[in-house]
């Protein structure tokens, strides 16, 4: 039979180790004023930050065997990098597949990622420690928590903000997943000063969260205004029929000696399309700040199928020349994702 | 140049170019603005996006004091914007 008084003090310190960190999750939830984030898409990321954890665990322990090296230089110098790189494998699919579009969600998804993999350590230290004083554990397992959240946010931060500015990816990359080992690092570094280390962490995360919001949603707004106009500009000239009057439509025109006036044709539908469906995009975003939920449009899916058939039928040489001009190109693509969901909710509302 | 006014049958009349320029001048004459509302946008030559945040604001605050905006005279183009963005069930059409 089990000790009540054991189970408690193991329930106790779960709790601690295991609660703030969704708290903090939680709170990042709801700085989102855009809602770019939906919950499917934390638990998800909360799943996959566990799987990780445990993928982590078993590569861990290969490379302490075939290393050999003493266990704390090992903590030092090599599990930082091993579980950073987990992680960073699902934020970077996440980041390159325009599934995020701004430091905001970025960070969401990131944090929500590091907290699903904490759940999987803490819990694996819950049942190796079980005795640990509580104070040490409530101090340990909440910063353990809130550092794999901010490493992963690290790494998030810096890898967006590279995707958003066009720099090199591998640059991106190194530099993205160096941030997040030197983080995590620096807290291993400082394992015999728990206290201060979390305390450390907590501080710096409350920091830099309160700064990615502020500036994710500023960026937002300029990129709201300034997308919303343009595509509103380009709808009307392709609807008034005065492309051809303009330095794309003359572009256009260029075009039709490469690929023929049929594949031009399906560019200017591409580009109509594209206008149109980012217009429902920012809209979604304008309305979901004010407190509206946009009512789902039955023919979302009917749209994203004809932009489909088009982006088929002109090919990849032609969607490359056409890069620069399409509404949906670089950072714009991740609107592509937005109207995505929304067709996804309304094909299940 | 940009004017916002209100009628003797107590609709708003907007006429010119409602952009970032104009834009608080348009912030400051609707946030005074109480109750079921007409806004006239017959004579607006433009509204940037600026100014579409502005309405979704004040139609959010009216309709919490169950109030509202109701939109008449909007171009046609203005209107395909309205229901390509989703605005169009947030307002009502005169």
């Amino acid at each position: 039979m089990i000790d009540p008084l054991v189970s408690w003090g193991v329930l106790v310190r779960a709790v601690l180790a295991l609660v703030p960190v969704q708290i903090f999750l939680l709170s990042l939830l709801l700085l989102d004023t855009y809602r770019l984030v939906r919950l499917r898409r934390v638990a998800l990321s909360l799943t996959v930050g566990a799987g990780l954890a445990g993928l982590a665990y078993v590569t861990n322990n290969v490379v302490l065997a075939v290393t050999g090296l003493p266990v704390m230089a090992f903590a030092l110098l090599i599990a930082p990098g091993v579980e950073e790189l987990s992680k960073a494998t699902w934020l970077d699919y996440q980041v390159r597949s325009h599934r995020t579009g701004f430091l905001a969600d970025a960070t969401i998804i990131a944090f929500a990622t590091g907290a699903g993999f904490a759940t999987v350590e803490n819990l694996y230290y819950l049942r190796t420690w079980p005795d640990a004083p509580l104070l040490l554990w409530a101090v340990r397992g909440l910063g353990t928590a809130v550092m794999h959240g901010g490493a992963a946010s690290m790494f998030a931060i810096v890898r967006q903000t590279g995707e958003a500015a066009g720099r090199p990816l591998l640059t991106t990359r190194i530099m993205a997943l160096g941030a997040a080992v030197v983080f995590h690092g620096g807290f291993n570094a400082l394992m015999g000063h728990a206290l201060p280390a979390t305390a450390g962490v907590l501080v710096l995360m409350t920091f830099l969260i309160g700064l990615v919001h502020q500036v994710s949603e500023r960026r937002l707004r300029r990129w709201l205004g300034h997308g919303l106009d343009r595509d509103r500009n380009l709808l009307e000239l392709i609807s008034a029929g005065e492309v051809h009057t303009t330095p794309l439509g003359r572009y256009l025109l260029s075009l039709r000696e490469h690929f023929g006036a049929g594949i031009v044709t399906d560019m200017l539908c591409l580009l109509r399309l594209e206008a149109e469906l980012s217009i429902r995009a920012k809209g979604t975003l304008m309305l979901r700040e004010h407190g509206f939920t946009p009512r789902p449009d039955q023919d979302l899916e009917a749209r994203l199928a004809e932009h489909r058939w088009l982006m088929e039928s002109i090919g990849r040489a032609g969607l490359w020349a056409l890069g620069p001009v399409r509404p949906w190109h670089g950072h714009g693509a991740w609107q592509r994702r937005l109207v995505e969901s929304e067709s996804a909710t309304s094909t299940t509302s | 140049m940009f004017d916002i006014r209100q009628g003797t049958d107590g609709s708003i009349r907007l006429t010119g170019r409602l952009d970032a320029v104009s834009a608080a001048v348009a912030r400051e004459f609707l946030a005074a603005v109480t109750g079921t509302t007409r806004l006239d946008f017959s004579d607006l030559e433009y509204i940037a996006s600026v100014g579409l945040g502005i309405l979704i604001a004040q139609q959010r605050r009216l309709l919490d004091t169950d109030g509202g905006l109701v939109l008449s005279g909007l171009s046609p183009h203005l209107l395909e914007v309205f229901d390509l963005a989703g605005f169009g069930d947030v307002f009502e059409y005169d």
